[in-house]
């Protein structure tokens, strides 16, 4: 019985097996068309990019402009050899009149506009206006140019000192305006605020609507500091939802946690917004015709409770203005549930800070936002703020990010995953010093023991997985023989729970709760991130730059801390936002002793003295729809003082116009690596921030990004920064000292210059 | 002056609830270009982040100052839109924004909906007027298409044109609103032509269950099931008509042939939304649906999403951040044009490389061209690190040009169980013939040895020394009780008697073998073949594994014995834990052998896995049943009875122990929010 069994099976197997080599069949591969032909049809869409406001337009032909102000009811009250200063006392109103070309500047052009109320003509042609509270926290505008306000000004010298009191609300202080060789500055002396009845004081502003436009009347621009810079022209009426208004410096997170609800009611994620770009730099300006008048404005004092606002015609009003608005009081949201509602209440006391701002008049080839970059970068030169200390190389640095380990969430407990050992560390550096690429920036995330999200931020230790201190100080010294420079990555600001003890070392925000950053995304793991006391990240990196010393360790990366300021304001423990800031200047100027090379990610201005290098450098602005134009006034201010790479290419920035835009505003290239794949990283905690980063894969672009880069940046180390015109929309023209040009050419068809032929999508050099 | 009143009114004004949300992420890691991320589907499923997939470069007729625009449609390189607040059409030309022509003013009161045929008759759905109206390309009115007299339409029925298009023969499909038969369809000249494509109605369980009880007239008097109507539709080069309904969470949208079906092929398992309010058709048949939110999701002509990309715009403008997005439309140079009725302007988006190259990819792998579409596939993939898309288009090109462990290997990453099969099926056939020769032949071997092995045996006894040891082992009270399992399956009644006079069987032995249950379980549950396994282990937390084990078997054991006590039953505690544990006896022997079988066979043999799985649980059940009748001393009417009231008491466990959570966790709350309260208002 089994016997027979057996032979059945064998004889129907053996069926099996004739019939399947019967009827299976071979089949020849195609070949398959090769990609770089198809190049050009797959970008053949990007010259749509050109139009937007990511790019800047060409100036319209120069039409001049004429004075739309007079000076009839206006007296002078202060003059020096540049400018001459007008003032009306019935509105409190001034004229500044430019001596070199005879424009005037002002407010408004009448006294009361017909398109304005009386209120708004009062905040458009005085020098002073301010925001207030009530007992219920409704929030109103008024100007000294007001009926019930009481003014009283004296000049004494090159000043004129104000003393103010809007008797109706019982608020009163004194300001001054003072003409210092050629700019003016205004001043409010914060010890001599007094709040008498049941009114607070909100915010103050000075002359909001000076250098303001109506409507599209003259060609210019509004200048904002928002990313690398940008513009808003001046155009007609047009019902935006908001203006632009961000404080400097970027959010106060100990006290700015007011978000929109992002519901999209899909099953996708809402968290769908990239994050909008923060303004590092405490200024603005005013163009009247390009290459005719300008306004520059610096705030030099309490721009850390500053904001800039910029409001486009038809935003309340008819007119395009823009201004500093200085914050004494603002409304926070205090929860009262557990699931973070609440009530906004306005804060109690007022933050101590003396409001002061520069005005300064330009005119002619200086009057644009290139001449704009220039002053304020001769302006830090002097202060040494910046110096001509770009590291000049003969070959251009590339940043390279390695991800070296991270947690990873497990069915019981996390582990660790190795994401790229040292030995795979070192292939990579290996494999593009083969194809002569040795000036590297290497930059290692996740050295620390428990890996980038899992380290703790008080500790200093190696994470043992990926190598002993030793191998760490020998990777750095074989990145530094072939000629480049191995940072170690420092985050001691923005954390999650693994990372510290949120009772002890948790940043506070003025409702007494922790500062949490939470992502509206129910596929992530971790969530919420917290930030760490503003006091101990002091203490932090100052404790960490001292173990570098004495662990042989030369360069520190640290992240965060460039663009993140605020205040701790747990009672009896309270930082105040300036004083965090006077403490992390004092930090970092002490660990630059004892390091070799300091490099931060996007910093405020303040710490640019301090920088050896900086990453990620803005390109692009938000793209509000008001904006108009991006500009590189950061660019134009840093090179030739400092090396800035450009944020990572690899991830949204690796297309043709991205390269060029590198090339044009002379950023060095960046990219993020790792020696898995990125399904093999699906369960750590960086898997949505990273979609793609296996080095195999990127290798090529890399390669063929820094050639390009290299063939024209080399030629500009150490260059400053002289011009930049528009020569056509999607032609740009960047000149340089030394009298040497880069025409950068974004559109799909070729541009011709004179004698050459600048090639579509590729860059000329004269 | 503020009054008290005033106050508390303003207090209570303020009193908002905004919930701490914000959308901040580490500054360092961001698509510095767009001002949204786009999204893909990623190889198992989950929406994830990817490079930029359309960009916006324009933002058009910021200066037209459009009123309340309802519809946009382009053809022919000019854009329409009907522009509902004016009562006309405007036209402007893509490439010479400056040419702008206005149709309709006068004729028109609230143009909804605008198409253009292929004669350049511009079609308009005026809500306003209750009408269609037809125009030529020049503006004269050619004819107007009002409420359809014809019989068969009815008197009663809705006419509400909302939108219109038209097809390649000039028959004109209407979705109007309150129409629940579907798409109203006239001919050119206006002759009724019938409904197309109705939605179908779904009842749920309960209601179906209800369904049955009540009378005709009751169910008239309170369902009122009807159908969900249409709120958008375009339609193809092909003739073919794509519709969206709101509101639903499935098949939101369809593709229709001929008769009204919905011919997608990813119908029932596409990823939709229930808030699409537009829909249109781009040059390489792919779908593009704008949400009520501003999100733009493209599917391919099956319906895999391929990106979604946009934003919603609350408080802050944004390049592709919209207000109220009300239409969208395509060019024949791929820019996708998104219309926004509350600010009157269109938001273009243009496609990234990496979109056209999803777009040749997917083109060519419709075309079936598997094999060519390979290399764009691959540049997808090591840019966008992630795409279930791009492992799906390799994985048939594997597969067509017989690389079948490839294949295999990127369905798998897809998790694409079926087209998995398919290629694991062509290995295992290849490696059934490479080797079947080799398995013969050991198993002739095996089968040899094993024959000398028993001669030497029964000459020299050489296997007494393993019988001595399993006669030891099964001495041991605890082995001995535990291999009782098998006879229970067996001979239940016998075993039960057994058990309950405690002749066989202990308590230790018992949770033995619920240990070796749940192992079983936990294998079967988690841990079964890719393809006959629905679940990540990883994205399953160990203790819900325990509760749908344990919970359910600690309330019958528990529930039955409290119930079996007060129905006079025999059973003891002990009687009733031990036999439930050894009815799972089936379980521990058998359900091991059908996960391991779930490895090797494919879907096409899956009946076995399941038909296995069925059986094994019906065999428990059985046991269960037979081993109460035993233990209590029942009648098989008692038992069934005594059945139902241990899953009634179960039930009422759960129910009590929801109802005192709930209740805590409120009284939690409530407490907790006091207290904030006052502390605040005290510090």
């Amino acid at each position: 019985m089994d016997k027979r069994l057996f032979a059945s099976l064998v004889v129907v197997l053996n069926l099996l097996l004739l019939m399947n080599s019967v009827f299976s069949q071979t089949q020849s591969l195609d070949t398959f068309s090769t990609l770089e032909e198809e190049i050009i049809l797959l970008e053949r869409n990007e010259i749509s990019n050109i139009g937007s406001n990511r790019h800047t337009k060409p100036e319209k032909e120069r039409v001049v402009v004429i004075n739309r102000m007079d000076l009839d009811d206006y007296e002078k009250i202060l003059e020096d050899d540049y400018i001459e200063v007008y003032y009306w006392d019935k509105n409190a109103s001034i004229r500044v009149l430019n001596k070199v070309n005879g424009y005037i500047w002002g407010g408004l052009p009448s006294e009361k506009p017909s398109d304005m109320n009386v209120t708004w003509s009062g905040i458009g042609n005085s020098l002073v206006s301010i925001d207030y509270y009530d007992q219920a926290g409704i929030e109103r505008k008024t100007s000294i140019a007001a009926n019930n306000v009481k003014r009283e000004y004296v000049v004494n010298g090159n000043t004129i000192f104000f003393s103010v009191n809007f008797t109706q609300l019982g608020i009163s202080f004194d300001f001054s305006v003072e003409l210092n060789d050629g700019s003016l500055i205004f001043r409010l002396d914060s010890d001599s605020i007094q709040e008498t009845g049941k009114y607070m004081l909100g915010s103050v502003y000075f002359v909001p609507f000076f250098g303001s436009v109506r409507a599209d009347e003259i060609d210019g621009y509004i200048f904002i500091p928002d990313g690398p810079g940008a513009l808003i022209r001046f155009d007609k009426p047009f019902k935006y939802l908001s203006n632009f208004e961000k404080r400097v410096y970027g959010k106060d997170f100990a006290i700015d946690h007011l978000f929109e609800v992002n519901d999209l009611k899909v099953s996708r994620p809402n968290d769908f917004a990239t994050e909008e770009k923060s303004v590092l730099m405490p200024i603005f300006g005013v163009v009247h015709g390009p290459k005719q008048n300008g306004l520059f404005a610096r705030i030099t004092s309490g721009e850390e409770y500053a904001a800039i606002v910029a409001t486009p015609a038809g935003v309340l009003t008819n007119y395009n203005w823009v201004s500093a608005k200085f914050i004494y009081r603002q409304k926070y949201l205090q929860p009262t549930t557990r699931s973070g509602a609440g009530v906004q209440i306005v804060q109690q006391n007022r933050n101590h800070f003396d409001p002061e701002i520069r005005y300064y008049f330009l005119s002619g080839d200086d009057a644009d936002y290139v001449g704009m970059a220039k002053v304020y970068r001769n302006m830090l030169y002097e202060e040494g703020v910046l110096a001509r200390q770009e590291r000049i190389d003969s070959q251009i640095p590339l940043k390279i990010g390695i991800l070296g380990s991270d947690i990873e969430k497990g069915f019981i407990f996390n582990n660790l995953k190795v994401i790229t050992s040292l030995k795979q560390a070192e292939e990579i550096v290996t494999s593009l010093n083969s194809e002569d690429i040795s000036n590297l920036t290497v930059v290692m995330k996740g050295w620390q023991e428990g890996g980038l999200n899992g380290s703790k931020t008080s500790k200093f230790a190696f994470e043992e997985k990926l190598g002993e201190k030793d191998a760490f100080l020998e990777f750095s010294d074989f990145v530094d023989q072939q000629g480049g420079r191995f940072y170690f990555y420092e985050n001691p600001v923005a954390v999650n729970q693994f990372q510290i003890d949120l009772r002890k070392e948790g940043g506070h925000s003025l409702s007494q709760d922790l500062i949490k950053i939470q992502r509206d995304n129910d596929y992530i793991w971790i969530k919420d991130t917290y930030l760490v006391k503003i006091n101990l990240v002091a203490d932090y990196l100052e404790n960490k730059a001292e173990l570098y010393k004495s662990n042989g360790m030369k360069n520190m990366a640290v992240d965060e801390v460039g663009f993140k300021l605020y205040a701790e304001n747990q009672r009896g423990d309270v930082v105040t936002r300036d004083q965090a800031r006077v403490m992390l200047e004092e930090t970092a100027k002490n660990i630059v002793n004892n390091l070799e090379n300091l490099a931060l990610y996007t910093p405020n201005q303040y710490f640019w003295r301090y920088s050896s290098e900086i990453f990620h450098l803005p390109m692009v602005n938000s793209q509000y729809i008001y904006e108009t134009d991006t500009v590189p006034f950061i660019q134009i201010v840093l090179k030739g003082s400092i090396d800035y790479y450009a944020p990572y290419s690899n991830m949204g920035f690796y297309s043709p116009t991205d390269i060029l835009r590198l090339i044009e505003y002379g950023a060095y290239p960046s990219f993020v690596l790792t020696a898995l794949t990125n399904d093999e990283l699906k369960y750590t905690a960086i898997s949505d921030s990273y979609y793609s980063t296996y080095y195999e894969h990127w290798l090529d672009v890399i390669v063929s990004t820094y050639n390009t880069i290299n063939n024209v940046l080399s030629k500009f180390e150490g260059k400053q920064i002289v011009d930049r015109t528009v020569l056509k929309e999607g032609v740009v023209k960047v000149d340089y000292e030394g009298d040497v040009s880069i025409i950068v050419n974004y559109t799909n068809y070729d541009y011709f210059f004179e004698n050459d032929v600048v090639p579509a999508l590729g860059y000329l050099i004269v | 002056m503020i009054t008290r009143k005033s106050y508390i009114h303003f207090v209570i004004l303020i009193f908002i609830l905004i919930l701490t949300i914000s959308s901040l992420s580490f500054a360092e890691i961001s698509n510095e270009n767009a001002t949204a991320y786009s999204y893909t589907i990623s190889e198992d499923g989950v929406w994830v982040r990817t490079q930029d997939a359309y960009l916006v470069g324009n933002i058009l007729f910021k200066d037209l100052n459009l009123k309340s625009p309802e519809d946009i449609f382009i053809r022919n390189e000019k854009i329409y839109i009907a522009e509902g607040g004016n009562g006309q059409i405007v036209i402007v030309d893509i490439n010479n924004s400056n040419n702008i022509n206005y149709v309709g003013k006068g004729i028109l009161n609230m143009p909804t909906g605008v198409f253009v045929d292929e004669k350049g008759r511009i079609l308009v759905a005026d809500y306003g007027l209750g009408e269609v109206v037809m125009f030529d390309s020049n503006g004269e009115l050619l004819r107007r298409y009002k409420r359809p007299e014809s019989i068969v339409f009815g008197q009663k029925a809705n006419y509400n044109p909302r939108k219109v298009v038209s097809d390649k023969m000039g028959n004109i499909y209407i979705v109007s609103e309150g129409t629940y038969d579907g798409i109203i369809q006239l001919s050119e000249d206006g002759e009724f032509l019938g409904y197309f494509g109705a939605n179908i109605t779904y009842l749920s369980f309960g209601e179906a269950l209800l369904n049955l009880i009540f009378t005709k007239e009751q169910q008239a008097q309170l369902f009122n099931i009807i159908p969900k109507t249409f709120y958008n539709l375009a339609i193809d080069d092909e003739g073919l008509i794509y519709t969206i309904t709101q509101g639903v969470g499935r098949n939101a949208i369809k593709k229709h042939n001929v008769s009204g079906n919905n011919i997608l092929k990813q119908a029932n398992r596409m990823i939709s939304e229930p808030n699409f309010v537009d829909i249109t058709v781009g040059n390489y048949n792919q779908i593009y649906a704008l949400t009520e939110t501003g999100l733009i999701y493209e599917y391919d002509s099956e319906g895999n999403l391929i990106y979604s990309f946009g934003g919603r715009a609350i408080s802050t403008e944004r390049n592709g951040f919209f207000t109220v997005p009300v239409g969208i439309a395509v060019d024949q140079v791929d820019n996708v044009y998104i219309l926004d009725k509350e600010r009157g302007i269109v938001h273009v988006f243009y496609p990234t490389a990496i979109t056209n190259m999803t777009h040749e990819a997917i083109s060519l792998y419709e075309k079936g061209k598997y094999i060519e579409s390979m290399s764009y596939w691959q540049e997808i993939l090591k840019l966008s690190g992630r795409s279930r898309i791009a492992h799906n288009g390799l994985g048939k090109a594997y597969f067509q040009s017989q690389d079948y462990e490839k294949a295999a290997e990127h369905f798998k990453i897809a998790n694409n169980k079926i087209d998995y099969s398919e290629a694991y099926w062509e290995i295992r056939n290849l490696w059934l013939q490479n080797n079947i020769a080799t398995i013969l032949i050991v198993v002739f071997l095996v089968w040899v040895l094993w024959r000398i092995v028993k001669l030497l045996d029964k000459k020299y006894g050489i296997l007494n020394v393993f019988r001595n040891f399993f006669r030891k082992t099964k001495e041991v009270k605890l082995v001995s009780d535990v291999l009782y399992m098998g006879r229970f399956m067996l001979h239940p009644i016998d075993s039960s008697y057994d058990i309950k006079h405690g002749k066989k069987a202990s308590v230790m032995s018992a949770t033995l073998v619920y240990v070796l249950a749940f192992i079983a379980f936990v294998l079967d549950y988690l841990f079964k073949g890719f393809i006959f396994n629905p679940r990540d282990f990883r994205e399953v937390s160990y203790l819900y594994v325990i509760m749908i084990f344990g919970l359910p078997l600690a309330l019958w054991v528990v529930s039955n014995y409290l119930v079996s006590t007060l129905n006079d039953g025999e059973g003891k505690f002990r009687d009733v834990y031990c036999t439930t544990s050894y009815a799972l006896a089936p379980l521990v022997l058998f359900m091991p052998i059908v996960t391991l079988l779930s490895y090797v066979i494919t879907l096409n043999e899956g009946f076995i896995i399941q038909f296995a799985s069925v059986a094994i649980w019906v065999w428990c059940g059985v046991l269960i049943f037979v081993s109460l009748k035993e233990i209590h001393n029942f009648s098989v009417g008692g038992v069934i009875k005594n059945i139902l009231l241990t899953l009634f008491l179960m039930f009422v466990i759960v129910i009590a122990y929801f109802i005192v959570y709930m209740l805590g966790s409120e009284a939690f709350n409530f407490i907790y929010t006091l207290i904030k309260e006052a502390s605040y208002r005290i510090g």
